[in-house]
């Protein structure tokens, strides 16, 4: 393996373990803001999960990074590190600001940008970018109706009863439940992506056939890389998750999670690369929208989706930029 | 009949999935579409909830 390869893979495992550290209060928010896990635990039951999702989901969403945003031949080890430097970067750049954007969007935005750059705007896969495109909008729209209907199934289930300590007991535990599985999600989604981008340049380096499938210590060490990020995760976005957008009690806690996690297995098996950031974000506005809608603090949602929009154009920008550098370094 | 915010938002969302429907691959198509589905009946029952409440 040259020295080339090995750096853009420890680019992207660090890519990953950013993803981590700034995904880390999409699995936790609830948790820490409900007050069931203090955050230190909160950070290592999600990083746990993040980590034993390999055993559970395949490497579909892999695949649609590898060969279905950009055309494969065109991703050389110097597209693929342009690429990361663009996604990291508008990652940092948005953790520093505090907003919840999405490092998968941050990674597709940022390949796409160093591949256009290369070799022009023909290189873009349109059945694979509309798909993504597509559920940029649905993911968020699918986690908010379904952690509606969620909350709106346990309190005409729970409306009768009268012990409402014992109720909210029981919800703080199933919440430990419910932010396992939504860690799975975002493990399995998330890791996802960067093994999708080693196999790509391990195709582009021919150490493996183009039609092979994702090696077990790519999966490996994707995942070890994300749970470490989980494990060493932010604090500023939980903020704004747990808090800013609606106020949670336990059981909206354990319906948005829930709800944010079955859209993620199942866009994980469907093979599309979602935002768990996007996904989690929905299911909070839905249980806050139970209520009325005044209880959703618009202002701060709305950032977040402006977030959203200026993701793709602000990592395609700059990776467009470090691609022509890297180029004429080269 | 007063106004139920709620029901316009889950309509406005509705549109949005249905507007998904024709850019979607065809195997993710009835994903928008039993998503847009979803909405139109969450709008029905606030629509439904508000003048109700409304009435009484």
């Amino acid at each position: 393996m040259t020295l080339g390869v090995v750096i853009v893979i420890l680019v992207a495992l660090g890519f990953d373990y950013v993803n981590g550290f700034h995904d880390a209060a999409n699995s936790i928010a609830t948790v820490v803001s409900t007050r069931v896990l203090s955050p230190r635990m909160a950070v290592a039951w999600a990083a746990f999960f993040n980590f034993a999702a390999f055993l559970i989901f395949g490497t579909h969403v892999a695949t649609t990074i590898a060969k279905g945003v950009v055309d494969q031949n065109v991703l050389t080890i110097g597209v693929v590190f342009a690429g990361l430097v663009g996604a990291i970067a508008w990652d940092l750049l948005t953790f520093y600001f505090g907003l919840p954007t999405s490092s998968s969007h941050a990674l597709v935005g940022g390949i796409a940008g160093a591949a256009v750059a290369a070799d022009g705007w023909h290189v873009l896969v349109t059945s694979g970018l509309r798909k993504i495109g597509v559920f940029i909008v649905l993911s968020p729209l699918i986690g908010l109706a379904l952690a509606m209907i969620l909350t709106l199934v346990i309190m005409w289930t729970f409306h009768r009863y009268t012990h409402v300590e014992r109720l909210n007991r029981g919800f703080r535990r199933g919440q430990l439940v419910s932010a396992a599985a939504f860690s799975l999600g975002h493990g399995a989604n998330d890791a996802q992506k960067t093994m999708g981008i080693i196999l790509a340049v391990l195709i582009a380096s021919h150490h493996v056939a183009p039609t092979a499938g994702v090696p077990l210590w790519v999966v490996l060490a994707a995942h070890t890389a994300i749970g470490l990020g989980t494990l060493t995760g932010g604090w500023r976005i939980v903020k704004t998750m747990g808090s800013k957008i609606t106020r949670l009690q336990p059981i909206g806690g354990v319906a948005a999670e829930t709800a944010a996690a079955a859209t993620l297995f199942f866009t994980s098996s469907a093979g599309i690369p979602v935002s768990t950031t996007h996904t989690i974000t929905g299911a909070i506005v839905g249980v806050g929208a139970t209520r009325r809608l005044s209880a959703v603090r618009w202002g701060v949602a709305s950032q977040v989706v402006w977030a959203w929009v200026l993701t793709i154009p602000g990592a395609f920008a700059v990776s467009y930029v470090t691609s022509i550098i890297v180029r004429a370094v080269a | 009949m007063k106004r139920d915010r709620r029901a316009l938002f889950f309509v406005l969302a509705a549109i949005v999935c249905l507007l998904l429907v024709p850019v979607a691959e065809s195997e993710h198509r009835w994903v928008a579409e039993v998503t847009a589905v979803t909405y139109l009946v969450l709008a029905a029952a606030s629509a439904l909830d508000a003048w109700s409440r409304h009435r009484s």
